[in-house]
């Protein structure tokens, strides 16, 4: 008990002591080779998991479940089981992936594949503007978050990529620190807008996400209006906010690490694929979760685990873990394999993980290939993290040419 | 080499898709695996035993 005790102090989620490395603590834990306990917001003490091997287990593992409304699951705060009590991916088993795969059809490999030209084309456009722009200017708004947006608007049906309630929203959403009223006030505003979207589909359908789930799945009896409602903001919300980060922070590594940028700048062809992968790696955006709880006893790494018990994983540490990669702390964008478990692990590792690959592989290279002496505008030591969000990155990055 | 997978746990995240796609493809309609070719030559192996380990949800079996 004393020695629980003592670990408990460990509190969840843990500071980070540099921007560019997970937590010190995750990163002790791994090194441990044991889950550790720490403290919540709550007061409940999860177990948390940071070795690859482990954080794959856990995900993997049909005994541990991911469901937010049962009473065991370690919340990120109060308002998560207000928000996400009830959509899909918050879900086990047959409320799960039944639901999956009604959204699979515009997220496989050679679904998105067929989006890479439109993509490229976005990608253009907004460097095109780019260069129209005053300097020095707020590359997160101009570019990280331009992409993803209209990108995954597009993909979904809805013209809504210029929308500020919509970035707004899910910033509020995201943000561990802001007040449940306000995140349910924010989800309530980005419903609205969605309903209103699913109603024009209803009227006038075609062929993107949103008027296929609206117009095929409600009257099947799969689906009912307000979860198509529910999907719409989930897809629309996990779809631009994550892969806007990782641009954000993926351009800032380029920008400090030439030599990376030269390589992947020698041979895009080769290398976009793998300086994705290895941004995705390196960052590991995804800093407050997966969370899950043990529905039976298990055993991870040695550890006990009771039924009942609350489990966080550290992506970041899982994805530094020098079992799996060599050098793990160096960024090397021609760095081969996939065995980074930045989109999750198990049957609910992330639906629109395709998608984000192509944006980062076609963004990256071209964003240095038409713009080479993009440098930053500010010292590094001024940039401005997102520390309390359930996903890193930065709040804003200043460059200029 | 003989491959198996259990369609019925696939959740569709396409890994196996971009890691051996000699051998795997996803269903239009759903996401859920098609396997290609469940003897697979020597040249394909190493790509099928990657996507075994990435597949998020153990589908994918092999016997060698």
């Amino acid at each position: 008990m004393t020695q629980a005790t003592e670990a408990a102090a460990a509190s969840l989620p843990a500071p980070r002591q540099c921007p560019y490395a997970p937590p010190a603590f995750y990163a002790e834990t791994r090194e441990s080779g044991r889950p550790r306990r720490g403290t919540i917001w709550d007061g409940s003490n999860p177990w948390l998991v940071a070795t690859h091997d482990q954080v794959k287990q856990v995900l993997g593992d049909p005994r541990i479940g991911a469901d937010v409304t049962d009473p065991a699951f370690p919340n990120t705060d109060a308002a998560q089981p207000h928000l996400q009590g009830d959509i899909f991916f918050r879900k086990d088993g047959e409320e799960h992936l039944p639901i999956r795969r009604l959204l699979n059809p515009d997220f496989t490999v050679k679904q998105v594949e067929r989006w890479r030209p439109r993509i490229e084309q976005l990608v253009d456009e907004a460097i095109d503007d780019l260069l129209t722009l005053p300097r020095p200017l707020d590359l997160v708004r101009h570019f990280a978050l331009r992409i993803p947006t209209e990108a995954i608007c597009e993909l979904l049906g809805v013209d809504l990529a210029d929308s500020p309630v919509l970035t707004d929203s899910v910033l509020a959403i995201t943000d561990m620190h802001a007040a449940t009223e306000e995140k349910v006030a924010a989800i309530g505003r980005l419903n609205e807008l969605l309903a209103r979207c699913a109603r024009q589909k209803q009227e006038q359908p075609d062929e993107r996400l949103l008027s296929r789930l609206v117009n095929q799945h409600v009257p099947s009896g799969e689906l009912t209006f307000d979860e198509v409602v529910r999907l719409g903001v989930l897809v629309i919300g996990a779809g631009h906010e994550t892969t806007s980060n990782m641009l954000g922070l993926s351009v800032l590594a380029l920008l400090q690490h030439a030599d990376q940028r030269k390589k992947l700048l020698s041979d895009p062809g080769d290398y976009a694929a793998t300086c994705a992968e290895e941004m995705l790696r390196y960052w590991s955006i995804v800093q407050t979760e997966p969370r899950r709880f043990a529905r039976e006893d298990v055993e991870i790494g040695g550890q006990l685990i009771n039924a009942g018990e609350g489990i966080i994983c550290s992506l970041g540490a899982a994805n530094r873990d020098p079992a799996v990669f060599t050098a793990p702390e160096e960024l090397d964008v021609t760095r081969p394999g996939r065995q980074h478990l930045a989109f999750g692990h198990g049957v609910h590792q992330c639906l629109g993980q395709n998608l984000a690959r192509i944006e980062l592989q076609a963004a990256l290279p071209r964003l240095f290939q038409r713009v080479p002496e993009l440098r930053l505008a500010v010292p590094e030591d001024q940039l401005r993290f997102r520390d309390t969000h359930i996903v890193y990155g930065l709040y804003e990055l200043p460059v200029t040419w | 080499m003989k491959v198996t997978i259990d369609e019925a746990k696939c959740c569709g995240a396409g890994q196996c898709v971009l890691v051996a796609p000699a051998v795997f493809d996803q269903r239009e309609d759903d996401g859920v695996v098609i396997l290609l070719d469940a003897e697979p030559p020597a040249a394909e192996h190493g790509n099928v035993r990657e996507a075994a380990t990435v597949c998020p949800a153990a589908v994918i079996s092999i016997q060698e």
